[in-house]
């Protein structure tokens, strides 16, 4: 048991890392054309030059940039949360209480997952059973297909939703990977998989997460 | 059951779900719950419209933009320049070092809206040199926190963005009224460092520095500091947008670190930027998150009840800002200031704006200044925690040495909340508020 649970662990970090590895430039490509969509406005104010897309760019790139972000910050325990009961308690308790943390937010993820996949057109079948067990029946929602292009820029609304299911289905990854982290202390609190992900101030010590 | 969202949303907090998940799951459950045989799932997709556009509006990118640029500034190797020029300021005096601090934190304030870059910045530096002369440890840790909460207060501020988006009121507006405040706490906490400096016979930093040498200091912080100038002077004289000030700014600090001062090399651009859109991204979700829970608690009513409920302890206006200051100062104790004001904003600014009247930006500037302050009080301060690891001294000890600060600055916050003045004289005089 723990050792099939070690190499799940220990494939799910690679797919993260992997995924935090592809998602770090596009962060940096997100910010760096944030900043030229801005330079470019005021320069085509100044010169009287018409960019009316520059505005539609900048309602697309700040959801995009909020999304991409969303999974290396998960896995990072970079949101802010409040540490005070999780710190007062004995380390044993601590990760049985934040494995229930993980499993909520795992539900939590599940339910986004079936609405953001609804919001770009696609019924999430798969997800209903799942959903239904928990109590859960979305299945009422019609799955958004109508064709609302973007103004000036040409692109379907849908297309630009595509990043929130692809997101949170990026966060569901590192869900399970830190549920597995916790469920693995149950056993081995030694192991060395138990210990969290480190945080982006540690990142000098992130070799080998 | 029109207040279970809130109770559910603290529950959540306390069991250490992320803010931005406990404001979604609780949004989620109080529709459901609120909404009873009427609930359909669909309204599910509105908290998740909600969330998208929320996130989705020009005025926002400001925030990104002053994070960038302040990040850029950070990297810059800024901080020791202002260092350097405030030493030639306020070296001389009794406590020198400790005025040094203060003066570095409102220098720095102006190009990084944030209370954390100001700790780990200034404290790295000058901690150590404050013990070099003879300060306590606890004592240097201790100013460096009270400091850098001036950071958000004085411009370009985050918090500022945030709540002016949120409660839609002018930034502009917000950036003219944080200056005076901003500027009463670094002087309200030089004259208690004065005070301490000679009760505790602390050493004078360095000898009065000649005109020449402030002017040569002050050359080598001319243009970093010309960004503050560009941004306020933008936004204020109504030439930028906020947005397109931001962006300005970022795009001026780039030039200045790359190719003026040169100390910025083009291989760190891409962490550099990593780290801004890492940081604007957490806040982003959090304001789309914030945007879908107010969106509930006005559909099931409970933005109204609460209004109600606050009004029904007293319709006093000056006892219900006493009260409100000692809330928000305790919610600032535990939250981060822009969670705190995401989650608060809405509800208080219903009451104390709509309701009684305040005027939005005085209100505002309340607001963001006590949950600033917030940052380094204990249990949960993270100014505190981040200038105990850059000191090596233990929170509690520096919490302690930071009793005095502290109480300059609640003392500011009472002064602001009942002369309203204070706050809103300059954007008055720029014709930015009636």
């Amino acid at each position: 048991m723990v050792r099939l649970l070690t190499g799940v662990i220990v494939a799910l970090r690679a797919v993260n890392r992997a995924v935090e590895w592809a998602l770090k430039p596009l962060v940096a490509l997100c910010v760096t054309a944030m900043l030229a969509t801005v330079v470019w406005t005021v320069a085509a104010r100044l010169s009287g030059i018409s960019a009316p897309w520059t505005e539609k760019v900048m309602l697309i790139l700040l959801p995009a940039l909020a999304f991409l972000v969303a999974p290396i910050a998960y896995r990072r325990g970079a949101n802010v949360s409040l540490d005070m009961l999780v710190n007062a308690m004995p380390a044993r308790l601590a990760r049985a209480h934040l494995l229930g943390v993980h499993v909520l937010i795992g539900v939590i993820l599940l339910v986004a997952l079936d609405l953001t996949l609804r919001k770009v057109g696609v019924a999430p079948l798969y997800l209903d059973p799942l959903l239904a067990a928990l109590g859960i029946d979305l299945t009422s929602i019609r799955p958004f297909r109508a064709p609302i292009k973007i103004p000036v820029l040409g692109i379907e609304w849908r297309t630009v939703y595509l990043i929130m299911p692809a997101s949170v289905a990026l966060m569901l990854l590192a869900n399970v990977e830190l549920i597995g982290r916790y469920l693995l202390g149950l056993f081995d609190p030694h192991d060395q998989l138990v210990r969290p992900v480190r945080s982006f101030d540690q990142a000098h010590a992130n070799v080998g997460e | 059951m029109q207040t279970a969202f809130l109770w559910l949303f603290l529950t959540s907090l306390f069991i250490g779900i992320p803010v931005v998940f406990g404001l979604l799951a609780a949004s989620g459950v109080v529709l459901f719950w609120d909404l009873g045989d009427s609930f359909e799932p669909r309204d599910l997709n509105s908290i998740l419209s909600q969330v998208f556009s929320g996130m989705s509006s020009v005025p926002l990118m400001a925030l990104p933009m002053f994070i960038l640029a302040g990040e850029i500034m950070n990297r810059g190797g800024i901080t020791q320049r202002l260092v350097h020029f405030s030493q030639t300021l306020v070296g001389h005096v009794r406590g020198g070092l400790a005025h040094v601090n203060i003066m570095s934190s409102i220098l720095f304030s102006g190009l990084s809206g944030s209370a954390v870059a100001d700790t780990s910045a200034l404290g790295s530096m000058l901690i150590p040199a404050m013990e070099k002369n003879g300060y306590t440890t606890r004592f240097a840790a201790a100013v460096t926190a009270a400091s850098s909460v001036i950071g958000p207060i004085i411009p370009p501020s985050g918090i500022m963005i945030i709540y002016a988006f949120i409660m839609g009121v002018s930034p502009a507006a917000l950036f003219a009224g944080g200056i005076v405040p901003g500027l009463m706490i670094g002087a309200g906490l030089m004259a208690m460092s004065y005070y301490l400096a000679i009760r505790n016979d602390f050493p004078i930093a360095s000898e009065r520095a000649t005109w020449c040498d402030v002017a040569a200091a002050g050359r080598q912080t001319l243009w970093p500091m010309l960004t503050p100038v560009i941004l306020l002077g933008g936004i204020l004289t109504g030439f930028f947008t906020p947005t397109e000030a931001a962006g300005i700014a970022a795009a001026y600090a780039l030039i200045v670190a790359l190719f003026v001062i040169r100390t910025l090399r083009f291989d760190e651009l891409p962490r550099l930027f990593f780290k801004a859109g890492v940081a604007s991204g957490i806040i982003l979700f959090l304001i789309g998150a914030s945007k879908a829970f107010s969106w509930v608690a006005d559909q099931v009513g409970a933005a109204a009840m609460l209004s109600e409920f606050v009004l029904s302890l007293t319709e006093n206006p000056y006892l219900l800002l006493f009260f409100v200051n000692i809330m928000l100062f305790v919610v600032g104790m535990f939250l981060d200031a822009g969670p705190a004001i995401l989650i608060l904003g809405p509800i208080l600014s219903d009451v104390f704006v709509d309701d009684l009247g305040l005027d939005p930006v005085h209100f505002a500037i309340i607001m963001c200044v006590n949950v600033t302050v917030g940052l380094a009080t204990p249990p949960m301060g993270l100014v505190l925690f981040v200038a105990a690891s850059v000191s090596g001294e233990r929170v509690e000890a520096i919490a302690k040495a930071m009793l005095p600060f502290l109480a300059v600055e609640i003392a500011i916050i009472f002064l602001i909340t009942f002369v309203p003045d204070f706050v809103l004289v300059l954007p008055r005089l720029m014709g930015l508020h009636n």
